[in-house]
């Protein structure tokens, strides 16, 4: 299945924004190992804009917003 | 005594007295230093009656164990008191360069009351200690006194300094150590210009400091620094700074936008972010003493309305008070702020919380251009924030002045209509720049539990939440989902013992990431020589927590004020959390429980307090 993956802030030097052919069902948790994001990053997976478990399965046209919270104060 | 040096200067302002004091060792051991320390300080000496901003009022600046040791992270110290924003217990602390120079003239801390009959200053120089004329100093900026100062005593004599906003007495007014770095929060610049105390200035010619075990202190810290330097979350807030991040927080909803009104302004995350400052106005990295991060910035902003020359650049928390939070996204208009903050000795936090309210409140019409002496507040007009609105708070000028120098909670209540609602603060202090509807609902936990008010670096929530910690020796193992209650009180009960620890030893937040539990009990072992394991480490932490719940109580604050307003605890109306509700009261209920504390006073059962070693304590307060 096609999908859209988005990076923000400091992920995007782990990636570039792109349309990705992916394994049906693939979950957001296994698409990060497969960008190859740190796993001591945690991340947070925005799916067509609202925040989605981790271990749910993506869907054909989905617009997946990578993103972590580590952050300044 | 190992670690600290035991002596702590004492300096009555009004008599002209100094001297030197030498607290129980057993005060160390059982309040650390910091905001621990002094809180006992206050507890022992303080005069609870007396006004903040009043002679009698006491001002504490503190250092932690590890001051002066060349440990990433550990050139911070704290101060603290009355304050003067809140009228409760406040501290705040700061990097820089003052910590370790104090610590190597031989002293823990400085506790000041009284009035000076003029504008004074303390210099500090090895054992010599005097109270100097500051007349001429009086009346002008922070950059331009700092630099004075290092013309009349010396460029490697550290300062701190208030501008024109403690002077007069603004309620968020800030010290600036070296004109850079800040102890922002709580109002002691107002403190110190209540005294007449306009700098403190340090010097000392020698480095000599006893540690319990040096060889293995040594190899620890050569271990720490690597880490800590070579860390993930080092390298991204060196190149790019505090606000490194900004564009991630801003799609998950934890950058608050006009007033906290709104979750979401999809171009304001990469207008405003750190590597956007970087890309456009960086000049130079700057960094706190001994520190391996990186994370300071020195700007120059060439041309535009907002033109700056090369200096102090601004943290993330300064970007979005200055930025998404009063309806900005310009970037070079935040750099300005910042600058002219720093200048008149301003909290940017309150500042830019205040501003923000104050523009919600035109916005609705609760407040008028006449109430304002015909200021226009509008979302995002920051020619007029930086041109009048600073200059009017920091001056008290006119009516707009007097309203918002004294903070957002007095100056709803000076205007009514319900305003107060739409305030965003705990206890009386503004909210930092981290939404916890988008952020992390356990966030919204520990604004409303910290002593101080609302606050993201009193205790680590922030960073439990976003998964930075994992801490098995003391239970910390969840895998937190950030907006949900899942596990929060649980982790905030670790958590407000920990940022304890690190607000007492005086450990920067961003470098302590990297120290584990083990490596924190070597550490006070091997330098101070506490022989602690974890768990006596942190009844320490809960100690310090309990202790300033009790100073607060005898002000008079209840479980009642640990409390969110409205504004912060409404649905957010849109963006990525639009919806979404905040469990509050069943997170509260369920952290005063797990903390052993009293739901009504808020503050820890006699049981719980002898349980911590302060039957004393308890007696003076059940």
């Amino acid at each position: 299945m096609r999908i859209t993956v988005k990076p923000a802030g400091i992920i995007k030097r782990f990636f570039a924004e792109q349309e990705m052919d992916v394994a049906p069902g693939l979950t957001s948790r296994a698409l990060i190992v497969q960008l190859q994001i740190p796993a001591e990053l945690k991340m947070i997976s925005l799916v067509n804009g609202k925040t989605r478990r981790l271990d749910d399965p993506l869907e054909e046209g989905d617009e997946v917003r990578l993103v972590t919270l580590l952050t300044g104060g | 005594m190992n670690g600290n040096t035991g002596i702590i200067i004492d300096v009555n302002l009004s008599e002209g007295f100094i001297d030197r004091l030498a607290p129980p060792e057993e005060w160390y051991l059982r309040y650390v230093g910091g905001s621990g320390l002094a809180a006992k300080f206050f507890w022992e000496r303080g005069d609870f009656d007396a006004d903040p901003l009043a002679p009698e009022a006491m001002l504490l600046f503190m250092n932690g164990p590890f001051a002066g040791l060349k440990l990433s992270g550990t050139s911070r110290s704290s101060v603290a008191g009355r304050s003067p924003l809140t009228g409760h217990w406040g501290d705040s602390s700061c990097g820089g360069y003052f910590a370790p120079e104090l610590r190597y003239a031989g002293y823990d801390g400085i506790v000041i009351t009284g009035r000076a009959d003029k504008p004074s200053l303390i210099l500090i120089e090895d054992d010599r200690i005097s109270i100097e004329d500051a007349s001429d100093f009086w009346g002008r900026g922070i950059e331009e006194v700092n630099r004075s100062l290092k013309e009349r005593y010396g460029k490697n004599h550290r300062t701190l300094v208030i501008g024109p906003a403690g002077e007069n007495l603004v309620k968020y007014a800030a010290i600036l150590n070296e004109g850079h770095h800040a102890f922002g929060r709580a109002g002691f610049g107002a403190v110190m210009g209540s005294k007449n105390l306009k700098a403190i200035v340090v010097r000392a010619t020698r480095k000599e400091m006893s540690l319990a075990d040096p060889d293995r202190f040594a190899e620890l810290r050569g271990d720490l620094n690597l880490r800590i330097k070579e860390a993930l979350a080092s390298s991204v807030m060196r190149e790019n700074g505090t606000a490194a991040n900004l564009e991630g927080g801003a799609f998950a909803g934890d950058v608050p936008i006009r007033n906290f009104t709104s979750n979401s302004w999809e171009e304001m995350g990469e207008a405003l972010a750190g590597s956007t400052l970087t890309e456009k106005y960086l000049t130079r990295r700057w960094q706190c003493a001994y520190c391996t991060i990186r994370c300071k910035r020195v700007v120059e902003v060439p041309d535009g309305p907002f033109a700056i020359p090369e200096g102090p650049g601004p943290e993330y928390e300064t970007i979005v008070s200055f930025g998404a939070l009063i309806g900005s996204m310009d970037l070079a208009a935040a750099c300005k702020a910042g600058r002219v903050c720093n200048d008149f000795g301003l909290d940017t936090i309150s500042a830019g919380g205040s501003i923000a309210w104050a523009m919600e409140a035109f916005e609705r019409g609760d407040l008028t251009s006449k109430d304002t002496g015909g200021v226009e507040l509008r979302w995002g007009d920051m020619e007029t924030v930086v041109e009048t609105v600073l200059r009017a708070l920091a001056f008290r000028k006119g009516k707009l002045g007097e309203l918002l120098a004294e903070g957002s909670v007095a100056a709803a209540r000076k205007i009514g209509k319900d305003s107060l609602a739409y305030t965003c603060q705990s206890k009386g202090l503004e909210a930092p720049m981290h939404d916890p509807r988008g952020g992390g609902h356990g966030l919204a936990l520990t604004y409303a539990m910290s002593p101080r008010g609302a606050c993201h670096v009193a205790d680590p929530m922030l960073f439990i939440e976003m998964g930075a910690c994992y801490y098995p020796e003391i239970g910390l193992e969840y895998e937190l989902e950030p907006k949900t209650d899942e596990y929060k009180p649980e982790s905030a009960v670790i958590s407000v013992a920990l940022g304890a620890i690190e607000n007492s030893a005086c450990f920067c937040q961003f470098a302590d990431r990297e120290v584990t539990i083990p490596d924190w009990v070597e550490l006070f072992n091997t330098v101070a020589g506490y022989d602690w394991d974890a768990d006596e480490m942190m009844r320490s932490g809960r100690r310090v927590f309990h202790l300033k719940r009790l100073i607060n109580y005898r002000f008079g604050l209840t479980a009642a004020d640990d409390a969110l307003t409205p504004r912060m605890l409404e649905p957010a109306r849109d963006g990525e959390p639009e919806g979404v509700e905040i469990n509050f009261s069943g997170m509260k209920a369920r952290f005063y429980a797990l903390m052993g504390m009293d739901p009504e006073k808020g503050i820890a059962l006699p049981e719980t307090l002898e349980q911590h070693g302060m039957t004393e304590e308890s007696s003076r307060s059940w």
